[in-house]
Formats: structure tokens, C-alpha cells, sequence
């Protein structure tokens, strides 16, 4: 194969980076949530002088998180602290993780070079795959990258022409930095010493004894004080645990009691992977796909250890079966301790799939080097036939499942995109209303906010907390949207509130408003407008459905109402209708990414007739045109 | 036949068996749309012009059924099952005699092709009596092939021919042109091919169905070019020539369909994917010969092409796989849904005297209520309409069953004004996974007969199954039962009895087993000289 014709098949093996950087970028926002938020308390203490190392070091319930704070921190001094920025680094650790894996391949198939290309496709249309959208929109996730860089980092190294010391020093750094990314990064330390001491052809029997005398050295320097400073206890204030208290996932006395349903999240986080179709319940594919997916590893596993004799091939399956066993325990561990918290069907949370498809991975190149090895030694034509073509074919049918998987993923970003944009919304209006969905910014209203008022009191929310409640905070767009994009449905009164209902669809950028917020024109229609209230939207993720597949089903089709609706109760207060004379509550569709609002083409209209309130929708203008504006003077 | 070729025939007819078992399970004796032209067989002119049955086999296997058999539509249904299984029957002889030589390829092709075949994505066609017809024109053109290419004689194979070819025209409809004009009627034509591929992802069936129909539109042009052009050779020719009469009456069909019988808007209709997936059984078996043939021209030093030709029709078989299976889960859940339109039109059939639909659809297409009732009311008379229509006030012919769990089911909120109740709820059969198939309103007056005085429909909506754990950060909403099985009806003064107090229930409808599960929440309403009450119980008002 000739350079030219490498180089052309090199970049189409990487296509799957590229794809994913573009639908990164498109999905990316500058808004935290939830663990984000944790990095309020660390800006804090920068801006204060008041930060230290043990605060860096400190356990994250049971997390070190170092890496992960540095890098924020760094973040913060260099550029802008900007939660893009993270994203962005989120995905260079990936491509850099899929740069190793590549690096793998060659080293497993040093030969084969179209296979290596081929295979590298493979890998990184799951490495890349949009499923882990939580993995590459989510800032805090750098904690979740690294460790599986670290580990295609120390299995490169491993195999790699280079001396000891050289192996050694790489491995050492890889392993600290997933140590001090998430937890499951210390399997890293057992997972070297298993590897060098299984490895045949590492080197000398002296060589070989010193390495692992001096790992065991390194290794108790790093986990002695990694399970031992500050007791081991949560000091985080964003975490599902209290200060000083241990992560139930540490306490296994409730592990016998817990067992079926420890197992069930792990049969959750391993076949998450082939799990997702549009049609069936990943609850009920995932423990099949589990099944499916460690019964492959475990014939190669029995194929490997039959073989272990064959110094050659031993050493070509060790860095896989080191990756698979990685993510198999990598996937066991939160099995254990998130079971005592939560649902089993937690385990299908996009983000476990950062580990997950490792083991999937593995078993795709255990699989080809399963067929490679019975192909060797089979007389029969007829089986070696056989053998190519069901890998074959098992790839075909593993990247037309891909197509599907990378559908949803992208599917998956866009209402992350959109969720965000609405805890935006929420974020910076949370010193005026109580949001409905408080789940989207954090834990609870009272840790959100003072979460939030933190990182917009150390200049790091973007954009900041509005300080009071006039409307030109936003900029206007006097446009009004037309009605089949944006409508009031229903108006009603109940007790002393007007429930409103209605959908909000922005259709210049694709996607449900990021929030509609009411405001209300009073005797003075000059006078600056003000946001009486504060409208979440609730929405069906966006799937396709054919109407042509009902039309003799006499269904309800989901319509805008089901993508894109909301509810709100306004209270009577705050529309202060005192008498006959009508007043106007207009309403706004918000845009937080460019943080522009369009108005309604509908308002309501509400008054007092003889002491009773009453409200009606109202169409067309009626209320003055507003002007187009930009922040407030 | 060997051991061998039992097991490579049973591997080909699986699909059919799977196929078999969810048309058994889905499929409803329940007239749709033209279904209730038959109503015009047996009274001439009673619904002339609102409902079509053009074709005269279609006609005359309808009246035998009706006379025969008391006009079972799953009769008839499974008439056009039979056509699909003659025609698989028929492609896997045509594999075997154009692989002859390779008894392998001949399976993985014909089992593939069987896939395709019996497909439920044609849930429309295989779960809808009018529609069964819609088989018969390639069962008869795989079956002519497997004759012309038989050893019988000429004289035998001509009138073979020429009787699958009557046959055919008298199963054909005559349609109406769809007025959009021959440019906008052929650009629907890859949206039309790709349909059965195109529901197979999450992206819109609208977007993708023409894509898929192009890819495979031009799949099949330029295998049919290579194997014209390949001068050298006139074996591939030779046995490619089935595949080319297969995809070619595939081609014309779809061209047929999009310039005389559907508006280009109705392509993606699930009842025309046959054509697309015939297509698609005319593509397997060239792109096996092509790229058999290519590899064995190509010289000995071009390994890497030599290898990619090798491993494509692996590598397209597995990805296939996935697409067709795909495709199967899609079809399953549709026949599901259609199963459950069709309880749901057997409920409003059951009370249309008495009670009108406000959405009538699922009974009669695009034709007005009015027609659907006086077809429907022909049949019944000619005790052809099971259930028969309700002729009293009382519950026949449901049966009492038992009360749904309050999880299920319940009516959840009554409004009693001065001269009209108004109820609302959900019911959802949760082992047939569906909502109910309509809810029956009945007032009783102390321990006297229960009455009916209106039914509720419950329309469902079809939600994809996306995940629910993928969207736990973006609080997204998934509509629950109570969502997908509300119902509301609203009954005026005059329909309610002149007792003082009377008791109003509300009953969800199993129309398969003709069995009512009764929701808990039922209340009092009382009469008296100011209107109409709920009367407090239980220290609730």
C-alpha cells in the first residue's frame, strides 16, 4: 500500500473524530450543572488566596479529583475558566486515547496494515460515538476520560520498543493521573503489575523483578495517602453524601443484602452499549446484551489462557484482555456502590458507556484475534472460510448498529443542548423564581443556589445572574412568533393563580425555547418592562414519527404540545389587575444561547369584573410593538 | 432432499414461521376502510362509490369467503400470507438454481431474501384484507421463473405463464390518477423504494426514505449495468436474469404506484413497502454474482481488491442483518398498534347506533362516518360484523371482568354541572400493552341494570421508546399510561335516568376477549329541581 493511499485511509479511519468534534462544537454550552457546580467552592477559594493542596487533593465523595480541579484551575488562569474550554479537553483526551488505541492495533497486528486501519475505524466510531454525550458536554467528565487514556497509555507503553525506565515513567504518570481522576483509575496500579508479570516477553527475569518491585513501591507511595488523608471521607458540598461522611459505596456491610440488585446495575452499565434501539426497552435488552458481551470475553479470555504458552500471541491478546478485564471491574465497582443508592436502570446513564465501550472494543479485536488464531490452526478450508466471514459480518452488523447508536447520540445532544440552555435560564433568574425543574441545574434548591450565586460571585457564571428583573436584560426581538411555533393554549384561573398553558418552538435554531417568561404592560405602556414570572418548558426528546405509519390508527400524534410544552401558574399578585380595565400579560419565548426574547402573538388579557378575576386569550397586537433592544441602559 | 438442504430450507423458512406467529397474534377480524366495499357484494349499491374493490379476484374470493365462511377477514389475510410464502419459496429456488454451485451463499441469500419478504414492516398489507392482494403479483412472477426456468415443456410453461399472468390481472386495481403529475409522482419514487428501510433509525422516515430508495435504486441500475456489460461471460447474465425480471417488475410497480395510485405525500404508507423490499430481494443475489465475478477476473497480484470483493457480501450480510432486524422490531410494534386501532374501531363498531365517534379514521379511512354506518350495518345484517352491533342499552356482549388496578386505571375527575356530567381518566390494559379499547359510561339506578350511556375513546399516542435514564439531567418528558389512555366524555341531562340518585361507573373495554374491567371512582349523582349533583362520600365531595 503506498503512502498517499495510507495517509487516505488513515484519515478515513479518524472520520469518526472529526464527525464527533463537529457535533461537540454544535452541542456545547457554557452552562454547569450539578457536579459542575462543585467548582464554585474551588474558584472561591482561588479568589480568595484561602486554596491549599489538601483542599485539591480532598475526596470527592469517593473521588480523587485532583487532575479534573487542576485542570479547572488552570483553566481559570490561563483563559477565560470557560466550561467549553473542558469540553473541548474532554474530547483531545479522547482523540488522544483513540492516537493509543491506534497504537495498540499497530502493535497487535504489526503486519496487517489494512486490518489495523480497519479495526482503528472501528474503534473510534465507539470511542467517538455521540451516545456518551453526558461524557463530551459535561465538564466535569475529565474526570471520566482520563483514567481510560491512562490505561491506553500504560498498554502502549507496555508494548511499546522503548527501555524500562522509559515504560516505567509512562506508566507511573499514567496511572497517577487516573488515580487522581475518578476512582476507578487506581485499578490502574494493579492492572501495570498484572500486566508486566503476565507479559512474556517484558524482558529479563531481573528486569522484570525490579520493575515490579519498584511499582509496588510507587503504587503504596500513591494509594497509602490516596485511602488514608482526610480519613477517606466525602468533603465535597455538591454529593449525594454528607461532609465527612464515607460513600456508602465503601460500606459493603449492606452488599449481601444489596446483591441482586448490584448485579442487576451491572448487567445495566455492561450491555448499555447494544442496549438502545427505538423500539424496545433498553431495561429489558441490557441484561441480554451483558450476557452477550461477557460470554465473548470470556471464551476469548479461555482461548488466551489456553494459549498462554505461545509467547508471541500471549503478548498480542494481554493489552486486550487487560482492557476488557478494566472495564469489567471499572463497570463492577460503581455496580456496588451506586446500588446502594440508587435503581438498578441508573446503570444505563450514558456516561458509564465511557467505560463500557472498552470492553466492547476489546471484544472486537479478542474476536478477530480468536478467528486469526482458530484460522491458524484449522486444516479445513472450509472452517477458515467460515471464521473470516462470520468476523466479518459481525463487524458489518456491529457498524450498521453504530449508524442507529450514533442517531441516538445525536439525538441524546440535542436535548442536552436544550436542557442546558434551559437551566441557563433558570441559573440566572434563581435569586427571582424558584425554577420547577430544579433537577436541572442541581440536587436541590438549596445547595443550587448557593452553588450558583458562588461561581457568579467569583465571575465564572456566564452568563451572570440577572440582578433584578427588567426584560432588557435580554435583547428583544420585536418579531412576534407565529402561532404555530409559539401559543398560549389554555388560560384558566385556580385559587388565586391564572394557569397558563402553552408550547414555545424556536424555529431559527431547532430546538424548544430555553424558557418563556410573562411580563405585564400596566397603566404606564412606556414604562420598562418586568418578568412577573418564569415558564420551564417540558419536552418529549424529539424522535421521529411517521404519520403515514397511523393513518388508519385514528392515534394522537405527539405534536408541539408534547415537544415543546409548558405550564405555569401566574399568581394574581403579580398581574395586580385592580379593576375592570384589561391588563396585558405578554409573554416571551426565551433564547438563552444568543439570550435574546421574542414575544407571543398572543397575550392574555386579565381584570376584575365586580370583584371577580377574570382572563381571556387574546390574538394579534394589542399591546404596543416592542422595540429591539440590547441590554439595559 | 439431503439432511443438508432440509436444514438450509428450515433456516430459509424461519422468518415465515416468526412472520406466521405475529400475523396469528395481530391479526383482528375487524373491517378497515375498503374492507367494507364487501358490504356492497352483499347489497349492491348500498355504499357505491365510498369504499373500492375494483379488481374482480379480490371480489370474487370475497364473496366466497362471505358466503363460505361468514366473510372472516382473516381468511383473507391469510390468503396473502400464503402469496408471500409461495413467492419465498419460489426466490429460494431461483438462489439455489443461480448458485447452484455454492449451496452456502444460496442460503445466506435466501434466508436474507426470506427476511426481507416477511417483513412485518408490511403490517399494513399483511394484517388488512384489501390490502392482502398487494403479494400476489410477485408470488406469480418469482413462481413464472422458477417454471421457465423448470424442465417442463414449452406448451406446459406458456400455459403456466399464461394463467399466473390472468391471474394477476384479475387481482389488479384499477386506480385513480393522483394528480400530481408525472415529475412529482416519479422524484417520490427512491422515497417510495427506501420506505422500509427508512423507520429503521431515529432520524425522520422523510428524510431517510428517499436516501435509502436512491442508494438502492442505483444499487440495483448500475449491478444490473455490470452484469449486462460483462461481455466476456454470459453466465452471469444468464443467471442473473430472474433477479433483473424481479427487480425490473419491482421498478414498474413502484412507477406504476407513485404516476397512477398514491400522491407522492402517501409513499411512506406502510402498505407499500412490499415494493421496496422486493427491490432490495433483486439486489442481494446480483451483488453475490457481480462480486463473484469481479474477484474472479481480478489478477492474482491485486490482493487487497481482491480481498475487499471476498469479504463484502460477509461484511453486507452482517450489516443487513441489523438493518432487517431492525426493520422486523419496527413492523412488530406496528403490527401491535394496528392490532389495537382495529380493538379500538370493534368497540366504536359495537355502539355506532348509539353512540358517534368524534374521530372515525380507524374505521373508515378518509370515507365519512355516514358510510362506515350503513357498511357496517349491512354486514350486521347479513351476520357478518362479530361482534354483532349493540341493539339495547345494556353492556352486551361484553362481559363483566375484573375491576382494573388503580395503577391502570381510574376515573379521576367528574364534573357535575346543572344539566351535563363530565368525566375523565385513563385505562390501560397493561398485559396486552395498550391502552383500553374504549371506556363505557353506565349509570344504575340503586341495585337495578346497568346502562350505558357513552363511550369514551382512548386514542393512545405512539411515543418512541427512547430511554429514559439517557434524559435523567434534562427532566425531558415521557408520556406515561396516564397520558396514552386518557379518555373524556361529557353526558348530557337528557341521556341520564329520572331517578333521584344514580350511580355513574365507568368501565374500560377489552374488545378481544369482549370483557369489561370496571375503574375505580365511581360516584352518585343526584337530581333534583336545581340540576345535577355529585353527592358527597366518604367525607369527599
Amino acid at each position: 500500500m503506498n503512502r498517499l493511499a495510507r495517509a487516505a485511509l488513515l484519515l478515513v479511519a479518524f472520520s469518526p473524530a472529526f464527525l464527533c468534534g463537529i457535533l461537540v462544537a454544535e452541542h456545547a454550552v457554557e452552562v454547569p450543572i450539578w457536579d459542575d457546580l462543585e467548582r464554585a467552592t474551588l474558584l472561591q477559594k482561588r479568589a480568595e488566596g484561602t486554596l491549599d493542596w489538601r483542599y485539591v487533593y480532598s475526596p470527592h465523595i469517593e473521588h480523587r479529583m485532583t487532575v479534573p480541579r487542576l485542570i479547572t484551575l488552570a483553566s481559570a488562569a490561563l483563559g477565560d475558566g470557560s466550561l467549553v474550554t473542558e469540553q473541548g479537553l474532554i474530547f483531545g483526551v479522547v482523540l488522544a486515547t483513540a492516537i493509543l488505541v491506534f497504537g495498540l492495533l499497530r502493535q497487535t497486528f504489526p503486519d496487517r496494515p489494512l486490518r489495523t486501519l480497519g479495526l482503528a475505524f472501528v474503534a473510534n466510531v465507539l470511542l467517538f460515538s455521540p451516545l456518551q454525550w453526558e461524557t463530551f458536554l459535561f465538564a466535569i467528565q475529565t474526570s471520566f476520560v482520563v483514567p481510560p487514556f491512562g490505561l491506553c497509555l500504560a498498554l502502549w507503553a507496555l508494548n511499546a520498543r522503548t527501555g524500562q525506565i522509559a515504560k516505567f515513567v509512562l506508566c507511573f504518570v499514567a496511572a497517577l493521573l487516573a488515580s487522581n481522576s475518578f476512582s476507578h483509575g487506581v485499578l490502574l496500579w494493579a492492572l501495570v503489575f498484572a500486566a508486566v508479570a503476565l507479559q512474556h516477553r517484558f524482558g529479563s527475569g531481573r528486569a522484570r523483578a525490579a520493575f515490579l518491585a519498584a511499582w509496588l513501591v510507587a503504587t503504596a507511595a500513591v494509594l497509602v495517602p490516596h485511602f488514608t488523608v482526610d480519613g477517606y471521607v466525602n468533603t465535597s458540598e455538591f454529593a449525594y453524601v454528607a461532609q465527612g461522611e464515607r460513600a456508602p459505596g465503601l460500606q459493603l456491610a449492606t452488599l449481601p443484602d444489596r446483591a441482586p440488585r448490584a448485579a442487576n446495575f451491572f448487567g445495566a452499565i455492561i450491555g448499555s452499549p447494544l442496549a438502545r434501539t427505538t423500539v424496545l426497552d433498553p431495561r429489558s435488552v441490557a441484561p441480554f446484551a451483558a450476557a452477550f458481551l461477557l460470554g465473548l470475553f470470556a471464551v476469548a479470555a479461555g482461548r488466551a489462557l489456553l494459549r498462554w504458552r505461545d509467547p508471541a500471541l500471549w503478548d498480542r491478546w494481554l493489552p486486550w484482555l487487560a482492557m476488557g478485564g478494566y472495564a469489567v471491574v471499572a463497570s463492577a465497582a460503581p455496580s456496588i456502590g451506586r446500588s446502594a443508592l440508587l435503581k438498578w436502570s441508573y446503570g444505563l446513564v450514558p456516561h458509564y458507556l465511557t467505560v463500557t465501550v472498552y470492553l466492547l472494543l476489546a471484544v472486537v479485536v479478542l474476536g478477530i484475534l480468536f478467528c486469526e488464531d482458530v484460522h491458524a490452526r484449522t486444516r479445513s478450508p472450509r472452517v477458515r472460510a467460515l471464521l473470516s466471514r462470520i468476523a466479518v459480518a459481525g463487524l458489518g452488523a456491529l457498524l450498521a448498529f453504530q449508524t442507529l447508536q450514533w442517531g441516538i447520540g445525536w439525538l441524546g445532544m440535542r436535548e442536552w443542548k436544550s436542557a442546558r440552555l434551559q437551566s441557563r435560564t433558570a441559573m440566572i433568574l434563581l435569586n427571582h423564581f424558584s425554577p420547577t425543574y430544579v433537577r436541572r441545574v442541581g440536587g436541590d434548591l438549596e445547595e443550587s443556589l448557593l452553588l450558583v450565586n458562588r461561581l457568579h460571585d467569583v465571575g465564572y457564571l456566564v452568563p451572570p445572574m440577572l440582578p433584578d428583573l427588567r426584560l432588557c436584560h435580554f435583547g428583544v426581538d420585536p418579531r412576534p412568533l407565529p402561532e404555530s411555533e409559539a401559543r398560549l393554549r389554555a388560560a384558566r384561573l385556580s385559587g388565586d393563580t391564572v394557569v397558563v398553558e402553552g408550547e414555545a418552538w424556536l424555529a431559527e435554531v431547532g430546538r424548544r425555547a430555553d424558557g418563556v417568561l410573562f411580563t405585564v404592560v400596566g397603566a404606564d405602556p412606556s414604562a420598562a418592562r418586568v418578568v412577573v414570572a418564569a415558564a420551564e418548558l417540558d419536552g418529549m426528546p424529539y424522535a421521529a414519527i411517521s404519520p403515514a405509519d397511523h393513518r388508519l390508527d385514528g392515534v394522537r400524534l405527539p405534536g408541539l404540545e408534547e415537544w415543546a410544552g409548558f405550564r405555569k401558574k401566574l399568581p394574581w399578585s403579580a398581574i395586580a389587575a385592580e379593576g375592570p380595565e384589561v391588563r396585558h400579560v405578554q409573554a416571551w419565548a426565551v433564547d438563552s444561547q444568543a439570550m435574546l426574547v421574542r414575544p407571543f402573538a398572543q397575550h392574555l388579557g386579565a381584570s376584575l369584573d365586580s370583584g371577580r378575576p377574570r382572563v381571556a386569550l387574546r390574538a394579534g397586537p394589542g399591546l404596543p410593538r416592542p422595540e429591539t433592544t440590547r441590554g439595559c441602559l | 432432499m439431503s439432511p443438508r438442504a432440509v436444514v438450509a430450507l428450515l433456516i430459509v423458512l424461519a422468518p415465515a414461521l416468526a412472520c406466521a406467529a405475529a400475523v396469528w397474534l395481530n391479526a383482528v377480524d375487524v373491517p378497515v376502510a375498503d374492507d367494507w366495499a364487501r358490504a356492497e357484494l352483499l347489497e349492491p349499491g348500498s355504499v357505491a362509490g365510498s369504499f373500492s374493490m375494483d379488481a374482480p379476484l379480490p371480489r370474487w374470493v370475497a364473496s366466497v369467503n362471505a358466503r363460505f365462511f361468514s366473510g372472516d377477514l382473516r381468511l383473507e389475510m391469510a390468503l396473502g400470507f400464503c402469496w408471500v410464502l409461495v413467492n419465498a419459496l419460489c426466490v429460494y429456488a431461483l438462489c439455489r438454481r443461480t448458485f447452484r454451485d455454492r449451496p452456502g451463499t444460496a442460503t445466506a441469500v435466501g434466508f436474507l431474501a426470506s427476511l426481507l419478504l416477511f417483513s412485518p414492516m408490511q403490517w399494513e398489507a399483511f394484517l388488512w384484507a384489501a390490502r392482502a392482494w398487494s403479494f400476489l403479483p410477485f408470488a406469480a412472477l418469482s413462481a413464472g421463473l422458477v417454471v421457465a426456468g423448470s424442465r417442463w415443456s414449452r406448451a406446459s410453461k406458456l400455459g403456466a405463464g399464461g394463467v399466473l399472468a390472468a391471474v394477476v390481472a384479475a387481482s389488479l386495481p384499477v386506480g385513480a390518477a393522483s394528480g400530481d403529475g408525472p415529475r412529482a409522482g416519479l422524484s417520490a419514487l427512491p422515497a417510495l423504494l427506501g420506505s422500509p428501510f427508512s423507520r429503521t433509525h431515529i432520524l425522520p422516515p422523510e428524510t431517510l426514505a428517499p436516501v435509502a430508495g436512491g442508494l438502492l435504486l442505483a444499487s440495483f441500475l448500475v449491478l444490473a449495468l455490470l452484469v449486462v456489460s460483462s461481455r466476456s461471460r454470459t453466465e452471469p447474465r444468464v443467471r442473473a436474469l430472474p433477479w433483473l425480471a424481479i427487480g425490473g417488475l419491482a421498478l414498474l410497480a413502484g412507477a406504476a404506484l407513485v404516476l397512477v395510485v398514491a400522491p407522492p405525500r402517501d409513499v411512506l404508507l406502510p402498505r407499500y413497502t412490499t415494493i421496496g423490499l422486493q427491490l432490495c430481494v433483486a439486489v442481494l443475489p446480483l451483488f453475490a454474482l457481480v462480486a463473484s465475478d469481479l474477484h474472479s477476473r481480478l489478477a492474482a497480484s491485486e490482493v487487497g481488491l481482491r480481498s475487499v470483493l471476498e469479504h463484502a457480501p460477509a461484511f453486507g450480510f452482517g450489516a443487513l442483518l441489523v438493518v432487517i432486524g431492525m426493520g422486523w422490531l419496527v413492523g412488530l410494534e406496528g403490527m401491535h398498534g394496528w392490532k389495537a386501532a382495529r380493538l379500538r374501531a370493534r368497540t366504536a363498531l359495537i355502539f355506532l347506533d348509539r353512540f358517534a365517534p368524534a374521530h372515525h379514521t380507524h374505521l373508515g379511512g378518509d370515507a365519512g362516518l355516514d358510510a362506515v354506518r350503513v357498511a357496517a350495518k349491512t354486514l350486521d345484517r347479513h351476520a357478518q360484523l362479530r361482534p354483532p352491533m349493540a341493539d339495547g342499552e345494556d353492556l352486551d356482549p361484553f362481559t363483566p371482568g375484573g375491576a382494573l388496578a388503580p395503577e391502570h386505571g381510574e376515573l379521576s375527575s367528574r364534573r357535575v354541572a346543572r344539566d351535563w356530567v363530565e368525566v375523565r381518566g385513563f385505562a390501560w390494559l397493561a398485559e396486552q400493552r395498550r391502552p383500553a379499547d374504549g371506556v363505557l359510561l353506565t349509570v344504575r339506578v340503586g341495585d337495578g341494570p346497568r346502562r350505558t350511556v357513552a363511550l369514551a375513546e382512548v386514542r393512545d399516542m405512539p411515543i418512541p421508546h427512547l430511554p429514559e435514564h439517557d434524559h435523567i439531567y434534562n427532566r425531558a418528558r415521557f408520556p406515561q399510561i396516564e397520558e396514552r389512555g386518557a379518555w373524556a366524555a361529557r353526558v348530557r341531562r337528557g341521556a341520564l335516568p329520572q331517578g333521584v340518585a344514580f350511580r355513574i361507573e365507568a368501565f374500560a373495554a377489552d374488545a378481544e376477549l369482549l370483557e369489561l374491567r370496571r375503574l375505580p371512582g365511581d360516584f352518585v349523582v343526584e337530581r333534583s329541581e336545581d340540576g345535577l349533583s355529585a353527592r358527597r362520600e366518604n367525607g369527599e365531595s
